[in-house]
């Protein structure tokens, strides 16, 4: 008898793991394999935690309010990349730019959070394909801004910053004025490896403010949301704004990820650099082992580290393996994607056969 | 106006005061430093043969007659050294001041004013 | 007078009349911009013919309530496997399109298959699933196109190198082999390609006539209310699967429809979004995520097409700018949305 409990509890355990597990066993593999010292390694990881984790943190808000993945935290990373490409051409630079970048950018970011948190409550049960497409459109609406606004509605006064017809800014923006300006507000060396220290207790401030969020009401409102709308509603809790509520959080946090982001990369891919944010965030939150229901600061920062390890060294291992690089890069983009639907699937079949058992107990049945 | 209000509009203007003080000390100016014939306080100054400068601690400058140059500075405030230099390099003179901006994109100062302490500000070159 | 009028457009919807009207201005207003009407009609026309297969895909997996299929490409790689083994197999004109459209199919139904499979393990979340499967397996495609062992040195990188190329020409093969069949000109604008409108047309009557078989109106039921299905003793899975299996392989035949008339093959990513504009389409004809008739399929690609045809070109006249691809964004991302915020009954 007890052995069979301690098998099923093996199986749970690996069942519910089983994302994470995968890529251990995949980096595993593949790291050997792509040549990297460990010292290079470590710093890349190093550097790419500081950089993504905050984009990542976004999510959690939404997810405890019961919505699912944001994808709509493109909308705050298109945002925040108004808000730099405003400074870079008001020639405002270092830590200061870089603060009012975020300043300018926020009440962007609450009004585009606050479009998509009504959006989605029209569209119960369907929010994640709803921020998902909601993105795409709101991007659409930013590239009428910026490619076509810019320069001709909203004056801009720099010329290296628009494109030759005239109007419209260019595709790559140089942010050398604020490059690293977080980063390296509190040098740190160890060894050989430079460590982000300001960037690091920034997201330690704001894992504290998450945590203590949690425990406030409004905190416990969306908890509430998050485990069943119809009893927080007849609770007395106002469902419908909270909701709007968490995602306009979510938003202004995924801004002030774009911008941490940026400012440690150095150039700003005007059309592109937001795209990828929402993408890798999402994957690196599943890889980390948080599902659509569920996910905790834990999940973030593993998921960053196994993410980015994974998308560091599968480009050389699969130059090693087949002697082509660019399957590496394919292999990534499939691993990215196959891991959402792996980790969407894993949680859509739980959830299904959570509803069978439930509907077979009410039927009298054995489970 | 109920006091919540007041409050929100108290906030609000405080945001917007940060705003302008962040961009106060992230401004970057575009800073030309002159060394030509320069007429101030109604005396006409010539340019200085051999010179030194050095803008907040940055990189030394040379200039020689009639020379300008031009150098980025961020925020409000910058101290600038300027040293004149005889024939063999040796330093004859030096003077260290501070130059204030606010929100301005360029600023101008002429070296031969700065020297003999005089007003150094000048008008910078092209239009806005 | 009125009456009429005001039940037409409750049943139309709104938002078709309001589209509807919209690109009527675009027409009336072309030629006032320099825009000349006929050649506009005659793309609008190209394509919804090419487009159309593909919308009508979404339709059994709509019906039998596994949502909007945003796995399509699935489908389409099917399609496209079937492409390019048709000329790595050097068969021209019309049974080279044959030959494609057997391996698309025969591949198509695997694959399907097993991607009904997965749907059946995760009933009410089908739409976010199948994007990203949709995407992963675009992206093991990417790598597979590398690896393949594919010879015709038509579709090969050049100078020795190995792995399919991004674009492949079909030229030469079956170039527009459907559409110039009993094609015809009016005047030097205006082309309507006869022959794919017919293919188009038999598709059409092929699901129309499925749907009303036996097994075609279990799946209705099976969308309309599974419980209901189930207590008739309709296999409930059984009918998803096929109607998984039947849009995969509409959506393999589609991209070869689409394929023959626009010249080329794309691979690589490709594919990757081409679900959206299938669903913008479907959705603006007026289906919803649980009921699609042919009549939405039809009435939705030619708005859709057309708006997507008339604007940028309108546009672009008046402000001297290339739009298209940004309102492309916006309009076919916008009626997603519309469609999805839109009130439905229990879905579940």
């Amino acid at each position: 008898m007890k052995d069979a409990n301690v098998k099923e509890k093996i199986q749970r355990l690996l069942i519910s793991n089983a994302v994470p597990i995968i890529f251990v066993l995949l980096s595993a593999v593949a790291i050997p394999l792509s040549g990297f010292t460990p010292q290079y390694l470590i710093q890349e990881m190093m550097t790419r935690v500081a950089r993504n984790s905050f984009l990542v943190l976004s999510l959690l808000i939404p997810i405890l309010a019961g919505m699912g993945l944001n994808f709509g935290m493109v909308l705050g990373a298109m945002a925040g990349q108004i808000g730099l490409i405003l400074i870079s051409d008001w020639s405002v630079s270092g830590l200061p730019g870089m603060l009012l970048a975020a300043l300018i950018a926020t009440p962007i970011a609450v009004f585009l959070g606050w479009i998509c948190g009504t959006v989605l409550n029209r569209a119960k049960g369907r929010e994640m394909v709803t921020s998902y497409i909601l993105g795409f459109f709101i991007n659409g609406l930013y590239q009428l801004a910026v490619l076509y606004g810019m320069g001709k509605l909203i004056p801009i006064r720099k010329a290296e910053l628009v494109l030759s017809r005239g109007y419209g800014i260019r595709n790559a923006i140089n942010l050398q004025g604020i490059r690293h300006c977080l980063d390296d507000l509190i040098p740190l060396k160890i060894g050989d490896m430079s460590v982000p220290l300001a960037t690091y207790l920034v997201i330690a401030a704001f894992c504290l403010f998450i945590l203590w969020f949690q425990r406030t009401k409004l905190g416990q409102d969306m908890r509430a949301i998050g485990q069943d709308m119809a009893v927080a509603d007849s609770a007395g809790i106002p469902v419908e704004r909270t909701r709007i509520i968490a995602i306009i959080i979510s938003t202004v946090l995924a801004c002030y990820g774009q911008i941490i982001f940026l400012q440690n990369i150095g150039t700003m891919n005007t059309y592109n650099s937001h795209d990828q944010a929402g993408m890798f965030a999402i994957a690196a939150l599943l890889i980390g082992g948080a599902t659509v229901a569920r996910a905790t600061i834990g999940n973030v920062f593993l998921g960053v580290v196994l993410f980015h390890l994974m998308f560091v060294v599968s480009p050389m291992a699969g130059k090693q393996l087949i002697g082509q690089a660019q399957l590496g890069e394919y292999f990534r983009v499939f691993v990215s994607y196959g891991i959402i639907a792996i980790s969407l699937a894993l949680h859509a079949w739980k959830r299904q056969k959570d509803r069978e058992r439930a509907r077979r107990s009410l039927r009298g049945q054995a489970a | 106006m109920t006091r919540r209000n007041a409050v929100r509009l108290a906030l609000l203007a405080a945001l917007v005061a940060l705003g302008a003080l962040l961009f106060l000390l992230g401004k970057e100016h575009q800073l030309f430093i002159d060394n030509q014939n320069v007429t101030v306080s109604g005396r006409d100054l010539a340019p200085i043969e051999s010179l030194r400068v050095s803008v907040a601690g940055g990189e030394p400058m040379e200039f020689m007659a009639d020379d300008r140059d031009v150098t980025v500075v961020r925020g409000p405030r910058a101290s600038i050294r300027v040293e004149v230099l005889d024939q063999d390099g040796k330093v004859l003179k030096t003077v260290d001041a501070s130059l204030s901006f606010s929100f301005e994109d360029r600023a101008m100062i002429s070296l031969p004013a700065l020297v003999e302490g005089l007003p150094y500000r000048l008008e910078p070159p092209g239009a806005q | 007078m009125n009456d009429k009028l005001r039940s037409f457009i409750e049943a139309a919807g709104w938002p078709r009349v309001i589209i509807g009207l919209f690109l009527l201005s675009l027409f009336v207003a072309a030629p006032f911009v320099g825009v000349r009407v006929d050649t506009s009609l005659s793309d609008t026309l190209v394509r919804v013919g090419m487009n159309g297969v593909m919308v009508l895909a979404l339709v059994p997996m709509v019906q039998s309530g596994c949502g909007l299929n945003f796995g399509l490409p699935l489908g389409i790689i099917a399609g496209l496997v079937g492409a390019v083994t048709s000329i790595e197999m050097d068969v021209r004109g019309l049974p080279g399109f044959l030959v494609a459209m057997a391996i698309a199919i025969a591949l198509a139904v695997v694959l399907g298959y097993a991607y009904g499979l997965l749907l059946n393990r995760v009933k009410g979340d089908e739409m976010m699933i199948a994007t990203y499967v949709g995407f992963s397996s675009v992206a093991l495609m990417c790598m597979a196109w590398l690896l393949l062992p594919y010879k015709s040195p038509n579709m090969i990188w050049g100078y020795g190198g190995s792995g399919l190329r991004t674009t492949i020409s079909v030229q030469g093969y079956w170039l527009k082999v459907l559409s110039d069949f009993m094609s015809f000109n009016v005047g030097p604008y205006f082309y309507f390609p006869t022959g794919m409108f017919l293919f188009f047309a038999l598709m059409c009557f092929l699901m129309w006539a499925f749907f009303k078989t036996k097994t075609g109106t279990a799946m209705t039921a099976v969308g309309s209310n599974p419980e209901f299905a189930r207590a008739c003793g309709i296999d409930v899975d059984r009918m998803r699967i096929v109607s998984v299996v039947l849009s995969t392989v509409f959506g393999a035949i589609g991209i070869l429809v689409y394929q023959q008339s626009f010249g080329f093959i794309q691979l690589y990513m490709g594919p990757f979004y081409m679900a959206f504009p299938a669903v913008a389409a479907i959705l603006l004809g007026g289906a919803s995520v649980n009921k699609a008739s042919l009549l939405n399929v039809i009435v939705g690609t030619f708005l859709f097409q057309g708006i997507l045809t008339m604007t940028p070109s309108v546009i672009n006249s008046i402000m001297q700018t290339d739009m298209s691809e940004v309102i492309r964004i916006i309009v076919s991302n916008g009626m997603i949305l519309y469609a999805l915020t839109r009130k439905v009954q229990v879905k579940r």
